[in-house]
């Protein structure tokens, strides 16, 4: 079984995130880059999938050099190999993206693509989605639970209230969702191990594509830090009646929320 | 010793040494550190104070100390034994906000860290660097709890208790006096080894607001079993040549057939209803494991093992383990209305299957519900019984029950508790576990505690 994980670096969520002097990207300088949290749980459901038969993962992610750091953080973990799609000074959307992975894909050997369901620095959801639509691949969303026998992958997904299963033939597309799993932990010989396995690093323009097809379609016009929180107040009131009534009072006429 | 309860000018006092949102005298917030997950009677604090910096956490203590009002540290109140119960009243400081990791130190294996870190955040945040923090509770414990109980876990058979991780301490003394203890050198033979006292001194001694940690490699590979026997006894025999043998698993836990069947009922495992062992090895080869588990293997069916399942898959090996994780809470839920013992010797290995023949044989004649489970490999027996909360016969089998397992396991050479601490209900225990020792712990603690503020009523069976 040929898997290949879709993977981002990200921003750490526990940086401080500020927004740069153009007002359309944020300061990276002091930032922690880590691997996508989504991807985390696509490179473990792909090495236990691994586990219970044969074949091999295979990394892919578009990124500078140092996106490598959290490609060798899944090779730690047990992936095979990694290919590295370098995107120059083109910033790419989130089809953008789409497109080149899908281009990637089409000169590698797949049964299975697992990515996460979101990249927690665009908040997009678009990625998996669209590079299975591009490869003409079933993709199943945000999977909780999956099951491959006779070619065909089982998966089961949160709805409202309830869980869908879905089932498709492969090759096919996946999102993950937390709670598929519990990342393991890399290893120090598995460190080691990583240094040595193979990264491909390709330049975009070695995929045939069109840059100026490629260029962002969107264009991120503004960013705005989320509002700062304001202070608690203490109601006053001398009995537990008094203050059940202002708190009451406040909620409905300040809050308006009942 | 008369304490000083918190009046109106004192707390308006210590409302000045920390900003105001981090002091509470709140009724809910008092109850909320009543009690910890022991059966023991709920006592609030006078206040709770939720320090961020040591010396926030030095002028409380100075003026506590100058005014003799008792303080009482609080990680998450997980303890077993009624450790942070403030029982003469007083402050608790609550380090649920003192919780960063200062610094890692990866080349070094070594990491600092604030005292209310969860050790599970910390291990999280240490996943990538192949590093791990191996000491595991069952609780989402706090570091400061765990060094302050000594905890350990279902690892601890193979990687050590929180005592063999602690390379060095800041702590804040009663009087206020911020002393560092210990080095970060791997070894050293120079002087008394403070730490060793803080560790386990169940915040009699001293408040920890910093830790230098040893970490370890997290294991490449891992192997795990599950092996069933007719008995627990068998079980236990099982156990103790595994050891004798010189295996080394990485953990060797032994559960009752009524604990599998709980399991079954709340984690939907599917496993056989017998008295049954888990067992892990961690290694890098795969060949070194495969030779560990054919001798296991063969150390368990000679003592009569029926299956002997081995080359368990991650998935369903943290599903066991996360049971085994939740075991306590299990029983709990299995018995509303009731309040649950938790007993917890320790023997040495060559008395484990007597100590175990023995608390099963109490149990059977008490007629009430009890729950054998053991990190066995350690030699270390947990037994929880259920008592009716109320029902004052349940409560005086069960003491009765609890004076003769103790007093058997310190006869074969054990210890009254092998990882919950003393807290208030080991405290009858400390005579005649230490005999003449205890008297140089009492020495000890008044020279660091000479007004007996820090956690009054633990540990010492005098105390009120
Ligand atoms: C379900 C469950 C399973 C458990 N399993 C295990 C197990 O397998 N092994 C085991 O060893 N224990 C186990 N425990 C017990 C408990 O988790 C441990 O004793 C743990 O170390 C307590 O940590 P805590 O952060 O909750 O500390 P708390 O209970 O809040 O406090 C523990 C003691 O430390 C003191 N203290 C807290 N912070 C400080 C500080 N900064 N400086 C000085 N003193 C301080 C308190 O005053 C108290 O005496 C279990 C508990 C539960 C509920």
């Amino acid at each position: 079984m040929e898997i290949v994980v879709l993977l981002k670096q990200v921003p750490s969520t526990e940086s401080l995130v500020e927004i740069a002097a153009d007002g359309v990207s944020i300061k990276t300088d002091d930032i922690k880059w880590v691997m996508n949290p989504y991807d985390e749980l696509a490179v473990e459901e792909a090495l236990k999938i691994r586990e219970s038969g044969e074949g091999q993962v295979t990394i892919l992610t578009i990124g500078p050099e140092k996106a490598v750091e959290a490609m060798r953080t899944a090779l730690a973990m047990g992936a095979d190999k990694g290919v590295r799609i370098d995107p120059g000074d083109l910033r790419l959307d989130g089809l953008g993206t789409a497109k080149v992975l899908a281009a990637a894909l089409k000169e590698m050997p797949y049964d299975l693509i697992i990515a996460g369901h979101r990249a927690v620095d665009d908040d997009n959801y678009q990625a998996g989605p669209a590079v299975a639509e591009l490869l003409g691949i079933p993709n199943i969303s945000m999977v909780i639970k999956q099951d491959i026998s006779d070619g065909k992958i089982q998966c089961h997904r949160t709805v409202e209230g309830g869980t869908v299963v879905i089932e498709s033939p492969l090759p096919a597309l996946i999102t993950t969702q937390r709670g598929l799993n519990e990342p393991r932990y890399a290893s120090l010989p598995g460190i080691m191990k990583a240094k040595k396995k193979p990264v491909d690093v390709k330049p975009i323009a070695d995929l045939g594509l069109d840059e100026n097809a490629l260029a962002g379609k969107t264009t991120i016009a503004a960013l705005t830090p989320p509002p700062e929180r304001k202070g608690g107040r203490v109601l006053d009131g001398d009995t537990a009646q008094d203050k059940v009534t202002a708190l009451v009072n406040a909620l409905r006429d300040e809050a308006k929320a009942i | 010793m008369p304490f000083t309860r918190l009046d109106e000018k004192h707390k308006r006092s210590i409302r000045k040494l920390i900003s105001p949102d981090r002091f509470s005298d709140g009724e809910s917030h008092c109850n909320l550190h009543a009690r910890d997950q022991s059966f023991h009677p709920p006592c609030p604090p006078d206040a709770v104070v939720w320090p961020k910096t040591a010396e926030e956490v030095s002028q409380i203590l100075a003026y506590a100390n100058t005014h003799g009002i008792p303080i009482v540290g609080w990680g998450s109140g997980s303890s077993l034994e009624g450790n942070p119960i403030p029982v003469c009243g007083g402050v608790i400081l609550d380090f649920s906000e003192m919780n960063q990791i200062l610094d890692i130190r990866e080349a070094d294996f070594q990491v600092v860290v604030q005292p209310g870190l969860v050790y599970q955040d910390l291990n999280h945040a240490l996943r990538h660097t192949g590093l791990f923090f191996p000491p595991d509770p069952g609780a989402r414990a706090t570091i400061g709890g765990m060094i302050a109980n000594n905890a350990s876990g279902t690892r601890t058979v193979y990687y050590g208790s929180t005592k063999d991780y602690v390379l060095r301490l800041k702590v804040v003394m009663a009087n206020g006096d911020i002393v560092e203890i210990g080095g970060r050198s791997a070894k050293s033979s120079s002087g008394y080894n403070l730490n060793q006292l803080f560790i386990g001194s169940e915040g009699t001694l001293g408040i920890i607001v910093e830790a230098t940690l040893r970490l370890t490699g997290t294991p490449e590979d891992f192997s795990a079993v599950i092996a069933t026997f007719p008995s627990v006894e068998s079980a236990g025999k099982a156990v103790f040549e595994i050891r004798r043998s010189g295996l080394s698993p990485a953990a060797l836990e032994l559960l009752g057939p009524e604990c599998i069947e709980l399991f079954n009922i709340q984690a939907d495992l599917g496993l056989t209803v017998s008295p049954t062992l888990f067992i892990e090895f961690h290694g890098a080869s795969k060949a070194y494991m495969a030779e560990m588990i054919d001798i296991c293997r063969m150390i368990c069916e000679e003592n009569g093992s029926e299956q002997f399942e081995a080359g368990l898959g991650r998935q369903e090996r943290d599903r066991l383990f996360e049971a085994r994780h939740d075991l306590g809470e299990m029983i709990v839920r299995n018995h509303p209305g009731c309040a649950i013992l938790v007993m917890d010797v320790a023997v040495p290995p060559s008395a484990y299957p007597e100590m175990i023949g023995f608390a099963r044989r109490e149990i059977a004649k008490s007629g009430l519900t009890g729950y054998v489970f053991s990190h066995a490999g350690d030699g270390n027996l947990h037994l929880n019984i259920a008592g009716e909360t109320g029902n004052t016969d349940h409560w005086q089998v069960i003491d009765a029950m609890v004076l003769r397992i103790v007093n058997n396991a310190l006869s074969l050479g054990g210890t009254a508790t092998g990882e919950h601490g003393v807290g208030i209900g080991k405290r009858k225990f400390m005579e005649a576990e230490h005999g003449r020792s205890l008297e140089l712990m009492k020495r000890i603690k008044n020279l660091f505690d000479p007004k007996g503020i820090l956690n009054p009523g633990k540990i010492f069976p005098e105390d009120p």
